[in-house]
């Protein structure tokens, strides 16, 4: 168990650079055999079905832990799982193996999320009412995010409630938010490869993260109170 | 961007190993020595701890076998395809004159029948349909402006929004453009199911839509500068943003005798949407709808038109055609 409250100054970051490549690391755990996901795909594509088996197999723990937080549904992080390798079946010809493959995969679970997401919620009125502008505390929703302490969780909740806390937290989230929030914490991409997956520019991904933070910590914050004096 | 920005995007990237060995160097001597430094850097780090709590369910079981399942069954189906297709083109069916006949009698009376009814659900579905994407373009113009401060712009800078034979252009749907560009919407969103838009891919390089069939709304000219949604809180009840094409200037043109429409032409069935500043849509059958009865198709009192008129104040809705590239 890594630990969290350690106060060396920098021994944080550390902790959480190792948490977070170490989560990417442990969502794929499946045993990594010598052929690459490109090998794996192109073999695919001149006949060997074993070896597409071979990629769910190997991505199964990864991608559907993106889907399941994304979506926030398991049954819904299922069907866009199995409809994402469909696309990758259909789109197999047309995959140049000199690319990457994850960042492919995920671009197309992302958007097959998405579209899942709007087809199963027209009307997403928690999502407009948080950005709709207009009164004074939406206006600085994002402003000020970082003036008072953040509660750490073991501070205020049991690991249950805190996972179920966060979960909602993470749902309500808008969309374009979310995404960028869990691309890069739990699945440490390189923003480059993250600007890639959405198709926006490395500056965007980077604006977005930040905004996704300051987000995540004002409704934490504001569903489980301030832990310590205001700064 | 702030320095206090700048530091929380910092200690976003040392929190998330994401910086190199010198700058995190500088980071540990800054938070060693600086304490609101390292207040700063608790925080993000305890927001970071808060959201690893957000453990994701079990991985179903059999969700290997169930996926290779639904492969094996596309596979199938396929092959069956390929099948029929192959048989279809070796084999031409033939019918006799007479059964023929039979079905075109067939088809008449079905289609005399059901045709009207089935319009007007087809109407109604449009109608449906575009008001949600009216719906999304506004929750995407939103975020839009959490991110960036205001709308995108829309207006005439440097040019005519009159799509005028051998004058300089201002597209105004470059704006609008923005949103699919930058991921805020999707192209589907921005053609109205009842005009029979037409869909397209995003290319790296576009800076606008590819053809007039792939915009079907109308955007406000948002006169010198974008549009601010805080600096107009208090018509955003009333003030008008966006709507089906206007009819005023249909492809991109002015003809004087359109002046007098007072719905667009994307629906046939006289209804139109419109979206309001503060992000709600409403079905309307009028063009007076902005602020204090308002026409959003027109500057107020203006009839004739170049191309480089303008709201005669910020309040004065008024959408310009969009025709893409």
């Amino acid at each position: 168990m890594v630990n969290l409250h350690a106060r060396r100054p920098g021994a944080l970051a550390e902790t959480f650079a190792a948490l977070s490549l170490t989560d990417a690391t442990v969502e794929n755990s499946e045993p990594r055999a010598e052929t690459s996901d490109e090998q794996l795909l192109l073999q695919y594509t001149q006949g060997s079905v074993d070896a597409f088996e071979q990629l769910v197999r190997r991505y199964q723990r990864e991608l559907f832990n993106f889907l399941a937080r994304f979506v926030g549904d398991p049954a819904l992080a299922e069907d866009v799982f199995q409809e994402t390798f469909l696309q990758i079946h259909l789109s197999a010809g047309g995959f140049d193996v000199s690319r990457r493959l994850k960042p492919w995969l995920f671009t197309i679970a992302a958007n097959k999320a998405r579209d899942a997401l709007r087809s199963r919620y027209r009307h997403p009125t928690a999502e407009l009412d948080a950005v709709v502008g207009g009164s004074d505390q939406n206006q600085t929703r994002y402003l000020d995010l970082m003036s008072a302490k953040v509660p750490r969780p073991e501070e205020t909740l049991e690991n249950q409630e805190a996972a179920a806390a966060v979960k909602k937290i993470v749902r309500e989230m808008p969309e374009n938010l979310r995404i960028v929030l869990l691309l890069s914490y739990f699945h440490a991409f390189p923003y480059k490869e993250i600007a890639e997956i959405l198709g926006v520019p490395l500056g965007t991904v980077k604006s977005r993260l930040h905004v996704a933070v300051r987000e995540f910590a004002r409704r934490w914050r504001a569903a489980f109170g301030e832990a310590g004096d205001e700064r | 961007m702030s320095d206090r920005e700048r530091d929380e995007e910092l200690l976003i990237d040392f929190v998330l190993g994401r910086c190199d060995e010198p700058t995190a160097d500088a980071i540990r001597r800054r938070l060693a020595s600086e304490a609101e430094f390292a207040a700063l850097h608790e925080n993000i780090a305890a927001t970071f701890e808060a959201l690893g709590k957000y453990a994701p369910p079990d991985v179903p079981a059999n969700l290997v076998e169930r996926t290779m399942g639904r492969l094996h069954a596309m596979r199938r189906s396929e092959a069956l395809l390929e099948v029929r297709r192959m048989r279809r083109s070796a084999v031409s069916p033939t019918f006799s004159f007479r059964e023929l006949g039979a079905l075109a009698a067939a088809a008449v009376l079905v289609v005399g029948i059901l045709l009207p009814s089935l319009r007007h659900a087809r109407q109604r579905t449009d109608q449906s349909l575009c008001a949600a994407n009216v719906g999304r373009i506004g929750t995407a113009l939103s975020l839009y402006a959490d991110e960036n401060g205001s709308f995108p712009g829309g207006g005439s800078k440097g040019g005519s929004w009159l799509r005028l034979p051998g004058m300089k252009r201002a597209s105004n749907s470059a704006a609008l453009f923005l949103l699919a560009r930058q991921d805020y919407a999707v192209p589907d969103d921005f053609q109205c199911p009842a005009a029979g838009g037409q869909s397209f891919v995003k290319q790296a390089g576009m800076t606008d839509f590819p053809s007039p069939g792939a915009v079907s709304y109308s955007f406000q000219h948002s006169l010198d500068r974008p549009i601010r949604p805080e600096d107009l809180a208090e018509v955003s009840e009333q003030m008008v943003i966006l709507a089906d094409r206007t009819p005023v200037f249909p492809d991109g043109l002015f003809r004087r005798e359109c002046v007098k429409k007072v719905v667009s032409e994307n629906h046939s069935d006289g209804v139109q949407n419109v979206l309001y500043l503060g992000l709600h849509v409403r079905s309307v059958r009028d063009c007076r709808v902005g602020v204090g009865g308002n026409n959003i198709f027109l500057a107020e009192g203006v009839y004739d038109y170049t191309g480089h008129e303008e709201p005669v104040s910020r309040t004065d809705s008024f959408v310009l055609p969009s025709f893409g590239q």
